[in-house]
């Protein structure tokens, strides 16, 4: 394939629908709106084109694995296993929501999920344990701030003294919040650059 | 014409991008690459990969169980800038052949992810570096129980993640259980704090974006931080005035915002 062909003109379709996308988000003009609107629903198709090929190269790459015994090949029959296993089960249900692949979700995948999810309640003790080693200035002033926090919401703190709740959640609406949006603002600056260089063609390292 | 309340938030757009744009090019001609503070988190980089060799354990990549084929604006700028660490890792590790595992939860990921890695190790002079690329699942717990699994079994010496969903604090947390040396970022502001409790090194908000300009190979993309960089002084300039002029009662600044 020429290099017009596979850089230059997938560059030219990113920049003035890119551009036209972003025009029409700020200057609603009905008839082009309806344009946009189709064009965005696009994204979704070949949204589920790309699944589709990275699930065909995901299955190469598995194969390989497994006919090289490479690392971990085990894993990798697991993974024709269960997915040619649902595949299966999904078409001889006839659909999603009918029967043996629900009772399949139901019993399996949904309790499995939650006990995945419950782990995260651990995680947070573990993480907060770390945070309340005194290591710096800046962490014990963190370890302040916590404490405080933490007498606002519990029954406790505002039973012990008045105080704590407006200390409490003038943290977490003054300081907190404001260090949050402003972090917010300038990811969000940098994201509009990110991709205005992109849409306009100065970085093509996406080709 | 302009839908209600944009206006700002379009002359904002043409502001940023004008300004970006003009130190792109301004660059590109004088050629000379620009003082960009340097991020500790980046810095570390070759001290992730060297730990690993000198341990002879591999390194956990954590991908991310969201990626290229998603909508979310903030989660793509995240993935694309941690392929391109993916890259500059695998260009560390590959002299010393250390094992990199890459894990994601989105089959769109891996093409891209490997065809990087390939351009790194052809880079270092290791085009016969082994990859180790390995999808998990797009559900966020499957994902968390996957890494959890490789990262405890695999006993990682180091792992670097971008990530913003929910598999954030499981992967900090996981890593940090097996000792791993940990650098990690997110552009999602509330998970922010599971990588300051967790990581050695992190990176917040706008330095993940930062890190497609600072590991590229053309000078003239780190334009778009001194872009930024213009843009944040006008910010603070707003802000302050705003500020000023909302104490003393005028609301001209807040109006013209909100147009």
């Amino acid at each position: 394939m020429s290099i017009i062909r596979r850089k230059t003109i997938p560059m030219v379709l990113l920049t003035v629908l890119g551009l036209f996308t972003v025009f029409v988000y700020y200057v609603p003009i009905p008839s082009l709106v309806t344009v946009s609107n189709s064009l965005q629903m696009w994204v979704t198709v070949i949204v589920g084109f790309a699944i589709f090929l990275g699930a065909i190269s995901l299955s190469i790459k598995e194969y390989t694995n497994v006919r090289k015994r490479g690392i971990a090949w085990s894993s990798s029959v697991w993974f024709f296993i269960i997915l040619i296993g649902t595949i299966v089960l999904y078409l001889v249900s006839g659909g999603s929501g009918k029967e043996p692949y629900v009772t399949w979700f139901n019993a399996l995948a949904s309790p499995t999920d939650a006990a995945i999810w419950s782990t995260l309640a651990l995680m947070i003790f573990a993480a907060l344990f770390r945070v309340f080693r005194v290591r710096s200035w800046e962490s014990t002033l963190l370890i302040g701030s916590m404490i405080i926090v933490l007498l606002t919401n519990a029954t406790v703190g505002e039973a012990t003294w008045s105080g704590f709740p407006q200390i409490g959640n003038w943290l977490l609406q003054v300081p907190s919040l404001g260090a949050s949006r402003g972090a917010g603002i300038l990811e969000q600056t940098a994201l509009i650059i990110l991709g205005m260089r992109i849409i306009l063609g100065y970085d093509k390292r996406v080709m | 014409m302009i839908k209600q309340g944009q206006t700002f938030n379009l002359l904002l757009v043409i502001f940023a991008t004008v300004v970006a744009i003009y130190f792109i090019t301004t660059i590109k001609k004088t050629g000379k690459r620009p003082y960009i503070r340097p991020i500790p988190a980046v810095q570390a980089l070759p001290e992730l990969v060297g730990r690993a060799a000198e341990m002879g354990r591999p390194i956990h990549f954590a991908g991310g169980q969201g990626g290229l084929s998603s909508t979310w604006s903030s989660g793509i700028a995240s993935i694309m800038n941690s392929l391109l660490v993916y890259g500059e890792i695998v260009r560390l590790a590959a002299p010393t052949n250390t094992r990199v595992i890459y894990t994601t939860g989105d089959t769109a990921n891996l093409p891209v992810a490997e065809d990087i890695g390939l351009a790194a190790a052809v880079k270092a002079g290791h085009p016969e570096y082994k990859q180790d690329l390995r999808f998990i699942s797009s559900n966020p717990r499957s994902y968390m129980s996957g890494i959890m699994g490789i990262v405890a079994r695999e006993k990682v010496a180091s792992q670097f993640s971008l990530l913003g969903g929910e598999e954030t604090l499981t992967a900090v947390y996981i890593a940090a259980q097996v000792g791993a040396m940990q650098i990690g970022g997110t552009t999602f502001i509330p998970n922010a704090s599971w990588y300051v409790t967790g990581s050695d090194y992190f990176l917040i908000g706008e330095e993940c974006v930062a890190l497609s300009a600072i590991f590229g190979e053309d000078p003239s993309m780190t334009g778009c931080i001194m872009g930024e960089d213009i843009v944040k002084i006008f910010y603070i300039i707003l802000i302050s005035l705003s500020a000023i002029a909302i104490t003393a009662g005028n609301k001209a600044i807040i109006n013209f915002l909100t147009m």
